[in-house]
């Protein structure tokens, strides 16, 4: 295959993803008056920067080759955390969440690479571990029904802009896009994303050509441990309230618009441009369907049924080598 | 384990204890091994837990008219449940992972649909109950020996018949199976049928032990995942099976049970059972199988 054909294909398979979401937009715009009013577009882009800034992590991980589910898990318990001491420590606080955020995840990635288990069990081992660690900080402290308040304390971390009417949870959306543009830079620009998608398509080549790849596998599950920390300190001012229970439905969403935007499980292939876009095809499914007024119960069918097409459309374009 | 809780709490090893290990068991035990099965074949099933549920409120509705005989309703709806993953799966081309998560939103919302008005579907005929709670011996749930009947004719599938090796090899080398002529797509079907009629006995089971059936999320997926590979099948494929889910399942219940038992706080349960886990994978990981740690 030449160099040409293979650009070309690689073209034709993001234009796939991109026309999804043209005609998803279209559909719902042509289906409800309301879909595309300033409002409601602000409201998806904060249901969006929700699960986005939760899936970046994961991404790294899953471009390594590993997979991650503890991040649903790792953030609720930082959430809580911080919550919890924030009044007593101020802003130390997020430090303090951060670290435990980093900590759960280096102990995910020593425990894959030394003790040698599928990063999916070491995972789900940890998802089980923060999330009752997390209910169970939150029973001892009462708070289970009602989580702590914040009362605007970390509102400085999502600034509102005063030229624009928009609330503050829409500014959720600044750190999502900051994120994620910092991110694709470091995987395509620097040496370290190059070794990252190395060790994701052949962790023992990459390994012969003398790189360390058991640390850079660690360094990986550090991060999506500290990114998943990051967002679940951001749910905070974002909810005004530290709830034990925000993340819990989170576990899986988050994978799927990794693997929806393309990225293989498999490894080495993807990127935080495609998790973007699997996170916007999501949202904006789940957001569709609740303006055009459709029945609560009648919506769980249809946002299933469409996430079966939107899986579809975009693996067609997209080499995912054996589809698992 | 049993040891420790023993030692920890004289009410574990009494009757009731056993009793109450037994039920814990039975339904981590059908999904487990249901989801070993498309393990085995390198895929990957999220909805069991959405067939359970939905499974149950079939076999509630349907049990005031067929009497005992509804407890066919949940194994057949459940099969073909399976079965439409698998085809969402193969004729949609796309990952297992995003079919069934899919499926799994499906089920959920029709189960609940299927509920509307009513928040919990009554199913209290002596008859249909005595299914799975009458019992043998005085200590052992009728709905447990359906199950151990069922996990030992699978675990004797997987292991002794052409089925069962086709669909190791599947999860082993895809492509090598395919290019020596199987028909790879219709195990792949059957391994999704097998986990969603199992996914389905269970939800029979339940809806006759409990009376009745609701359409709330229950959290038993993570635990039957938990279950299937804890004791050595890798979700790589082409290795472990359902007598690993047997030994995975039973070490989950003791735990679960034990820790009840001696009043431990529900969500350091959680996260005692996240512990072990992590341990009881580290120690059963058969490392000459998992070529790939992934």
């Amino acid at each position: 295959m030449n160099v040409n054909s293979s650009r070309l294909r690689k073209r034709i398979r993001d234009s796939i993803l991109i026309l999804f979401l043209v005609v998803l937009v279209v559909a719902f715009a042509i289906g409800s008056s309301g879909f595309l009013r300033p409002s409601n577009i602000v409201s998806i882009l904060s249901n969006f920067s929700v699960l986005l800034i939760l899936s970046l992590g994961i991404s790294w991980v899953v471009m390594a080759g590993s997979l991650d589910i503890s991040q649903a898990g790792i953030a609720g318990l930082v959430g809580i955390l911080i919550g919890l001491i924030l009044p007593v420590i101020g802003y130390g606080a997020i430090a303090v969440g951060i670290l435990v955020g980093a900590g759960f995840g280096s102990l995910n990635g020593l425990i894959f690479t030394k003790a040698r288990i599928p990063s999916f069990l070491v995972t789900l081992g940890t998802l089980f571990v923060t999330t009752g660690l997390e209910k169970y900080l939150a029973v001892t402290a009462h708070v289970l029904t009602n989580g702590i308040p914040i009362e605007g304390r970390l509102d400085a971390f999502l600034p509102t802009i005063p030229l624009l009417n928009v609330p503050r949870s829409f500014s959720l959306f600044y750190w999502a896009a900051g994120e994620s543009i910092l991110f694709y830079m470091i995987s395509q620009k620097t040496r370290f994303g190059l070794r990252i998608y190395a060790i994701g398509s052949s962790a023992s080549s990459t390994l012969l050509y003398g790189i360390n790849v058991t640390g850079y596998q660690v360094l990986v599950f550090a991060l999506s441990g500290a990114i998943s920390a990051v967002a679940g300190f951001l749910y905070l001012p974002y909810l005004n309230t530290a709830s034990p229970t925000f993340t819990d439905s989170l576990t899986f969403v988050t994978l799927a618009a990794v693997v929806l935007g393309g990225t293989a499980l498999a490894g080495g292939v993807g990127g935080f441009h495609r998790t973007v876009i699997g996170a916007l095809i999501l949202s904006i499914i789940n957001n569709g369907l609740t303006v055009m007024g459709l029945d609560a119960l009648a919506l769980f069918v249809v946002q299933g049924v469409i996430i079966i097409i939107a899986a579809v459309a975009v693996s067609r374009g997209i080499k995912t080598g054996i589809i698992q | 384990m049993i040891v420790l809780f023993s030692v920890a709490s004289p009410g574990f090893l009494s009757v009731r204890g056993i009793i109450v290990i037994q039920l814990t068991l039975v339904p981590i035990l059908l999904l487990a091994v249901g989801e070993t099965f498309v393990l085995m074949a390198r895929s990957f099933d999220l909805s069991i837990g959405s067939i359970y549920i939905l499974t149950s409120v079939f076999t509630a509705l349907f049990a005031s008219q067929l009497g005992p005989v509804a407890i066919l309703v949940g194994p057949a709806t459940g099969a073909i449940f399976g079965l439409m993953n698998g085809m969402v799966f193969k004729f949609g081309r796309i990952p297992s992972f995003i079919a069934t998560l899919a499926t799994m939103i499906i089920y959920q919302g029709v189960a609940q649909i299927v509920v509307t008005g009513q928040y919990y579907l009554f199913a209290t005929e002596e008859s249909f109950r005595a299914i799975a709670i009458s019992f043998v011996a005085s200590v052992i749930p009728l709905m447990m020996v359906w199950a151990m009947i069922l996990t030992v004719f699978f675990i004797f599938v997987a292991l002794k018949t052409k089925f069962g090796r086709v669909v190791y090899s599947i999860g082993a080398n895809y492509e090598a199976t395919r290019f020596s002529g199987i028909n790879v797509m219709k195990y792949q079907l059957a391994a999704f049928a097998i986990s969603g009629f199992l996914a389905g006995v269970a939800g029979g089971l339940a809806a006759a032990q409990q009376g009745g059936a609701s359409a709330l999320p229950y959290p038993i997926l993570l635990p039957a995942v938990a279950a299937a590979t804890i004791a050595g099948t890798p979700i790589t494929g082409g290795a472990g099976g359902p007598h690993r889910a047997l030994l995975g399942a039973l070490m989950l219940a003791v735990l679960t049970t034990g820790l009840n038992v001696n009043a431990v706080e529900t969500n350091l349960k959680t996260l005692i059972f996240g512990i072990v886990v992590i341990i009881a994978i580290y120690l059963t990981t058969d490392r000459r199988v998992v070529h790939l740690i992934k």
